[in-house]
């Protein structure tokens, strides 16, 4: 599978809104994997994110004639989708921990010195089990969703986010606090304590 | 940053973020399933973009229709049953409860400088950067 950086993807996209059609099919072929991942990141399940996947590659060769080069594809992809899946939820108004299913957690210890949560007893995080955080984060408001899944799931920067989700940094970082906030509260038990 | 500010927002977030970090190692394991391309015909109402999601629409038609047929035949009209409303499980309750007594919002939100911790020269690729500096 070709794997391109956001440099080579915005030339194919250059390339696709002045008629090259081929360059459009490439670009897809580079960028689906990260748009799949972005909408099972949004609770989706497999199928259902393809959909969307294809749905926004449609919509993104639609509108290619408004496409300014130059501009980050990327993120302009990005913001497509956060549209799609918007219109899915709207339409399905999902519940639950579905979409992201996760084989098998990845490891939670830190190999990086000073990244936070090193201190905090390993009992802890083993607690916090996969299925019970993609839960949680199904209970939160869309926009409180929308800005972890862009900041925490797919390690997108402040800006970055910002554009996808159409607001100010601010915002985002609001939203952000907030849902951190939120998780707390869903995850804790009644007692108080972690799980 | 204190001490033991640094500790106090570890231990508060610590779980969820290292959560959210390994959700995101494993969600970029995923790869989708292979979408070939095909450019819509220029003109054509009938655009044939994507060959799987329309044979999977079939396979998903024809299971439905089955499930039609072989469903126990319904009431008609005000004898028509009615589905039965599941109850919610009492820990739906207790987190619904919990997000109507606490706004989405906190009631006075912190400020661009009081979230510093959440920019992104803390939180992204900085090995010797943690919530202690800043």
């Amino acid at each position: 599978m070709m794997s391109l950086d956001r440099t080579g993807r915005t030339d194919l996209m250059d390339r696709a809104a002045s008629g090259d059609d081929t360059a459009f099919g490439q670009l897809a072929l580079a960028a689906q994997d990260d748009l799949y991942r972005f909408a099972l990141a949004h609770g989706l399940k497999g199928a259902d994110a393809a959909e969307v996947t294809q749905e926004t590659f449609l919509r993104a060769f639609r509108g290619r004639d408004a496409w300014r080069k130059g501009s980050d594809v990327s993120g302009w992809l990005y913001g497509i989708a956060i549209n799609v899946v918007r219109e899915f939820h709207r339409r399905n108004r999902r519940r639950g921990a579905e979409g992201l299913e996760l084989d098998e957690m990845a490891p939670a210890d830190c190999d990086r010195p000073g990244r936070i949560g090193q201190d905090v007893p390993s009992e802890v995080d083993a607690a916090l089990t996969a299925q019970r955080l993609a839960w949680a984060l199904e209970q939160l408001p869309p926009r409180q969703h929308e800005a972890v899944v862009c900041r925490f799931l797919m390690c997108l920067s402040l800006q970055e986010t910002a554009d996808v989700m159409g607001c100010a940094e601010g915002t985002v970082k609001a939203a952000v606090f907030a849902a951190l906030e939120n998780l707390r509260k869903i995850i804790k038990t009644p007692s108080g304590a972690w799980p | 940053m204190s001490e033991m500010e640094d500790r106090e927002l570890k231990q508060r977030y610590g779980p969820i973020l290292n959560g959210l970090e390994a959700m995101g190692k494993d969600l970029r394991r995923r790869t989708c399933p292979g979408i070939a391309w095909q450019t819509p015909q220029r003109g054509n109402r009938h655009w044939a973009v994507l060959a799987w999601p329309a044979a999977a629409a079939a396979v998903a038609a024809a299971v439905l229709a089955a499930m039609f047929l072989l469903a126990p035949p319904a009431g008609h009209g005000d004898n028509a049953p009615v589905a039965a409303i599941a109850e919610p499980h009492e820990d739906d309750l207790l987190v619904m409860e919990m997000l109507v007594r606490e706004p989405a919002q906190p009631a006075t939100s912190p400020s661009n400088d009081e979230l510093w911790w959440l920019d992104d020269a803390v939180l992204n690729d900085a090995p010797t950067t943690n919530l202690g500096e800043g």
